[in-house]
């Protein structure tokens, strides 16, 4: 069998991080045994009294499955009177949420789901999801103080981003965006033979990356870049076959187009989307031109896309939606571009043979602070009338949610860490270890990864979830794309892309 | 033909291969004592033999006979029942109740609420009244066009294709069986490797273009006209093993007599074709079509399986069908879907009237 | 026909069914004159091998186009994941993985969506052979009022389209207790099965086929006495035998790719069929939606080999065709 079957053969595991496949003897974190409790070490009293049993509903993949049967079958062995069944769907997302809302008026949907936002809202607004905050908050069994200040704020704020008053969804399968790239070309680049104000002078730095702004990033590296790399011999070029226009070639790659609004949208403080929980409804601002503030907030935004426009023409930025709908990873890893943004969560896919890939955070607005997008699916209770369903539920989830079972759960799977504190435990610590390993091998990326997430948690932003907010995220994509494949002379159409999307997300709401 | 005895018709030794299912029916026949046309005093019975080439000719009364034939009347209704009753409940029910809730305001089917009776929804669908304040215009623009273009160029050209694809399987002896089974793979390969092989071979650097040596935009970023060929033709291969197989089923049960007696008299190979073959075979053809039509009308997994949303480029609908808003707004807005159904509903029946009116002085039993 | 003039035998005459004379006028046309009947015997035997070269290059043409995605199926299994994912596709694989069967076969739970599709199939099968025989008799052969606008009212069941019969099944299947999470294996199956059993497109289909069957044959038996039953399945059955096998293999074939129905209406994953298995998360990456095209298209050749011999077996019966017999003595 040749390297490359073997690396396929990995690929189910392929999320699984540190263990096993480490030469260093630490001990592996997935055998660690979960904590019954997060702080002291009192005997566990069963909460609940009769037989109870609860669905959870996912489709976890292969891999993932392992943990999570684990924190299942430790929580029965706490909680004698509680059965736990999980079944897990084979469907995307979406399939899944058209099998709960299909199954209730037939009552088969079960107590906890794995969901996005949207899709809550959706069950929100067929009356179908319990609100947790009396679980959350109750003396007994809910959060403590300390706990609701370890839980990432971010998690928590997207648990309340409803119509409705309330939490509604807590945080499960979290993962965030970084900016990958070719750390062999970038690291000791020196560019001040084109133009020296980059990096004052001195050849790039990872700190440098790290803080990079849009403006920065267009305006003075790529163009540097660009002519440093047109000045290079063949052989020695740093992005392979640059050529402006050409599908998958440009400097800078960010994957989700609808992630990259939204974003730009979050970092130069405009409004994207927004709820009135008054009456209840949400809000398209980024295409609403009804009121004057609206106005401003759309010609702002388009002004902002039509810098990307640009930048898009010249070859510095490409997306999944300007290449075919091709991957933009695949196009990182062949070096055809030397930045890629995407999912912590798909961190192996930036993964090369080739080159060693570096995380550094997104760009971010000139001016402004950084913001990160947050996103995976979550876990929601459905609402059975059921009291000890309910309970059991809720424990379960709180269980699964411990700063152990936390860690484990986020070192198993790749996803990030729900608690702070799981960020400092020694299991993360050694997760995250970048010396454990050589300098580019997959394992390094890992730890990289892995160290890369806390450092983003105060910047994450969320978007509010309400009918209609899918419709939302599909016409951002659109517009993206139109963007960065239009020419300069149809950029003028951007006003009637909003219109349309606007018209698209009224309908849907 | 009055003087002929029915016991001299035989059955045609080099058409049909001694099948098994001759010798049952002969064994049924075994004790059968010799008809001569006439007024049999016996049985009390005229006995006339009712040929069905002639077509023009007043339909006989074989009195007797066709007395006891309509006596059969409410015994037709028990072979009906248990088929009828799993009709009703599985598919008669959901048609009459999709028809109801085209007629109701905001249904929505997890508690069967609704807000009032209304033709609102189909003012929605059609562009003449407002949602929301926005108006669909999605579904007049391009979902029925669309669904009409798929349906117009695809039913009539596979049809085509596929009765001369038949032929042409039957004519040949060499490579027969094997052709024959090569034509019905698409049936064979699962769905999913399908839609992925055509998506992959209309990719910009695909299969496709490097044989035209073009770099056309075939299905992701192309206008419509371009996006049409892929999708035609994904429509029509994955549908023609269906037709070759019921065209190839049809064609064999032809007597071979027919063919040679005009072999015979000289008459051209595309006068065989369409005089004899052809009306031989319209009950297969007119059941292709018919069927055809409605599937084409229903026309969805394709455009998914091609191009994994409704349009060519994120955020258009320019390849969006009747049946992809039925599916888009189910759960969400089960009215306006429910709207569309009962419209297309109407709009197949009527074509499959227009069929079958057209068609009764053209398919011979 | 010279030779039979000679021999004062009457000249049969052939129409068409437009009642026109086919063989009506003896035409001596100058294309014929100067030719021995050897040069237009040779002249036709030309034409006739020219015309079938083109039929068959035209055929072979086709069935190349035909087994292409088949062919392309094959390799993609037999390819490693970077490879499919290239920009620039390869008409053969440069590496044969034969690693991607070893993976499926590691993972791909078979045995249990074999046994759960071959069971389905079996009785959907049967259940849809029984009623559509006895409907599409009723349909073809016996008279009785409204059976026109019957079956029309049959017909007018297909032009629903099949998301919309979704939920109202659905819920009409729940009711009869075979949904929910305490579903056993037989109510996964009965959820399942039933509500497809009738199917009108094979109805109509078999009328058609029956309706071909002479009525000689039924106005012999009605005089002999014979039942309607009788006839049906000793004479109308193994007449239509090739449809019917037809129907068989479509059917079963139809389970097979069957996918969102039981889906849907079963609770575990242990009770689904061999599509559902296909569009598992062992092949697909839930959060990316990247698919594992290797490994996707292994186990959908394994599946697939056994619907394609399935139809090998049995394609001389389906191409048989419907039998026009004649009546013996």
């Amino acid at each position: 069998m040749t390297k490359k079957s073997l690396m396929l053969l990995a690929l189910p595991a392929m999320i699984l991080a540190s263990c096993g496949t480490k030469e260093s003897s630490s001990p592996a974190s997935s055998t660690s045994k979960p904590n019954t409790s997060t702080s002291t070490s009192e005997a566990y009293v069963p909460k609940i009294t009769t037989d109870t049993t609860i669905d959870i509903w996912s489709i976890i993949g292969k891999s993932n499955q392992v943990p999570f049967e684990k924190y299942i079958a430790a929580f029965e062995k706490l909680e004698p009177h509680v059965k736990i069944n999980s079944t897990y769907q084979s469907t995307s997302y979406n399939g899944l949420k058209d099998m709960v809302v299909k199954g209730f008026p037939a009552n088969n949907y079960p107590d906890l789901v794995q969901c996005y936002p949207d899709h809550v809202a959706e069950y929100l607004d067929y009356g179908k999801v319990v609100n947790l905050d009396t679980y959350i908050n109750d003396a007994t069994n809910g959060w403590t103080a300390a706990d609701k200040a370890d839980v990432i704020q971010a998690y928590q704020d997207e648990g309340t981003g409803y119509v409705a008053d309330g939490t509604y969804s807590v945080p499960f399968c979290k993962s965030t965006e970084a900016m990958y790239y070719n750390a062999d070309v970038l690291i000791g680049l020196d560019l001040s033979s084109v133009d020296n104000t980059i990096n004052g002078g001195k050849a790039l730095t990872e700190t440098y990356l790290n803080n990079l702004t849009w403006e920065e990033l267009f305006n003075k590296l790529c163009p540097a870049i660009v002519t440093y790399n047109n000045s290079l011999t063949a052989e020695k070029k740093i992005i392979k076959d640059f050529a402006p226009g050409t599908t998958g070639s440009g400097v800078f790659a960010y994957d989700s187009d609808d992630n990259l609004f939204i974003t730009l949208a979050e970092q130069y403080g405009l409004k994207y989307t927004s709820i009135d929980k008054t009456s209840g409804t949400g809000r398209f601002d980024a295409f609403e031109k009804t009121t004057d503030a609206d106005k401003t907030n759309r010609t702002a935004l388009e002004n902002v896309l039509k810098t990307f426009r640009t930048a898009a023409e010249n070859g510095y930025i490409i997306s999944k939606g300007s290449s075919e709908n091709n991957y933009t990873n695949t196009y990182f890893t062949k070096q055809n571009t030397l930045f890629s943004v995407g999912s912590t969560g798909g961190v192996s896919y930036q993964y090369t043979d080739n080159f060693a890939t570096g995380v550094a955070k997104i760009p971010h607005a000139k001016d402004h602070d950084q913001a990160v997008i947050s996103q995976g699916p979550s876990l929601c209770m459905l609402d059975h009338n059921d009291s000890n369903k309910k309970l059991a539920s809720w424990l379960f989830y709180k269980f699964m949610t411990n700063t152990d079972n936390a860690t484990d759960w986020a070192v198993n799977t790749g996803y990030s860490a729900i608690r702070q504190s799981c960020y400092d435990t020694d299991a993360y610590a050694d997760y995250s270890d970048t010396t454990a390993s050589d300098k580019g091998s997959k394992d390094w990326l890992m730890a990289n990864n892995a160290s890369y997430v806390p450092k983003v948690t105060n910047d994450f932003f969320l978007s509010p979830a309400f009918k209609g907010s899918s419709t939302a995220r599909t016409q951002a994509a659109a517009i993206m794309v139109k963007v960065l494949v239009t020419k300069s002379n149809d950029i003028t159409k951007i006003d009637t892309w909003f219109d349309d999307a606007l018209a698209a997300c009224k309908l849907a709401a | 033909m009055a003087n002929q005895q029915v016991n001299q018709v035989k059955p045609a030794t080099n058409g049909l291969r001694a099948a098994k299912s001759l010798t049952a029916a002969n064994d049924f026949f075994d004790d059968r004592p010799v008809y001569q046309e006439g007024y049999d005093e016996r049985k009390n019975v005229v006995i006339r033999l009712v040929s069905d080439k002639n077509k023009n000719a007043k339909p006989y009364k074989v009195t007797g006979i066709d007395d006891v034939a309509s006596k059969n009347n409410w015994k037709a209704w028990l072979y009906l029942a248990p088929v009828l009753i799993l009709l009703v409940v599985f598919l008669l029910y959901p048609l009459i109740n999709t028809i109801f809730i085209a007629f109701l305001d905001n249904y929505s089917y997890i508690d069967g609420s609704f807000d009032g009776v209304t033709l609102n929804n189909f003012g929605v669908i059609f562009g003449l009244s407002t949602y929301n304040g926005a108006t669909e215009v999605n579904f007049t623009k391009y979902a029925i066009p669309n669904t009409f273009l798929i349906v117009f160029i695809t039913v009539p050209v596979s049809t085509l294709i596929a009765l001369l694809i038949s032929v042409g399987l039957n004519k040949i002896k060499f490579l027969q069986k094997a052709l024959q089974t090569i034509f019905f793979l698409p049936y064979v390969t699962n769905a999913i490797a399908i839609g992925m092989v055509f998506s992959v071979m209309f990719d910009q650097n695909g299969i496709i273009n490097t044989l035209f040596n073009s770099t056309t935009k075939w299905i992701y970023g192309a206008d419509r006209l371009h996006a049409y060929v892929p999708l035609c033709l994904y429509i029509i291969w994955s549908s023609l093993p269906f037709k070759i197989l019921i065209f190839l089923s049809g064609l064999q049960g032809i007597d071979k007599q027919y063919y040679n007696a005009a072999k015979m008299d000289g008459a051209s190979s595309n006068k065989i074709l369409w005089k004899i073959t052809v009306p031989m075979m319209s009950p297969q053809i007119l059941y292709i079509l018919v069927t055809s039509f409605i599937g084409a009308f229903k026309e969805y997994t394709s455009i998914v399986g091609l191009f994994n949303m409704q349009g060519t480029s994120a955020g258009s609908y320019n390849m969006y069908t009747i049946v992809y808003y039925i599916y888009d707004n189910l759960s969400t807005h089960t009215s306006f879907a429910a709207a569309a159904a009962v419209f297309l509903f109407v709009v197949i029946l009527v074509f499959t009237f227009i069929q079958l009116y057209v068609s009764k002085k053209r398919v011979y039993y | 026909m010279e030779q039979a003039i000679k021999e004062k035998r009457p000249i049969k005459k052939y129409e068409d069914f437009k009642g026109v004379l086919v063989n009506d006028k003896i035409v001596l046309s100058l294309d014929d004159a100067g030719k021995t009947v050897d040069t237009i015997r040779r002249n036709d035997k030309i034409k006739n091998i020219v015309s079938t070269t083109f039929l068959y290059i035209i055929l072979i043409i086709l069935a190349v186009v035909m087994i292409f995605p088949f062919y392309w199926m094959i390799i993609t299994s037999l390819k490693g994941n970077d490879e499919i994912y290239q920009t620039t596709q390869t008409l053969y694989p440069t590496i044969i993985m034969w690693s991607n069967y070893v993976y499926v076969f590691q993972y791909f739970d078979f045995g249990n969506y074999l046994l759960n599709t071959v069971v389905v199939a079996i009785f959907s099968t049967l259940g849809t052979l029984i009623t559509t025989i006895i409907a599409a008799f009723a349909f073809a052969r016996l008279k009785f009022k409204g059976r026109d606008g019957l079956f029309m009212v049959f017909l007018m069941t297909m032009m629903i389209p099949g998301e919309m019969m979704v939920i109202s099944n659905y819920i009409t299947v729940a009711s009869f207790g075979w949904i929910g999470t305490d579903q056993t294996r037989t109510d996964a199956y009965l959820a399942m099965i039933v509500p497809f059993i009738i199917s009108v497109f094979y109805i109509y289909l078999l009328r058609q086929n029956f309706k071909q069957i002479p009525n000689e044959l039924y106005l012999a038996a009605k005089v002999d006495g014979k039942t309607d039953w009788s006839f049906l399945w000793r004479v109308m059955v193994p007449l239509a035998a090739p449809t019917l096998i037809s129907i068989t293999i479509l059917k079963f074939m139809g389970t097979w790719n069957s996918y969102v129905w039981p889906q849907l209406v079963t609770s575990q994953a242990d009770f689904r069929l061999i599509s559902n298995g296909l569009r598992s998360s062992t092949f697909i990456d839930v959060d990316s939606e990247r698919v594992s095209y290797g490994y996707q298209m292994a186990a959908t050749v394994l599946v697939t080999v056994p619907l394609f011999l399935l139809f090998v077996i049995f394609r001389k019966y389906i191409m048989r065709g419907v039998g026009r017999a004649g009546i013996k003595g």
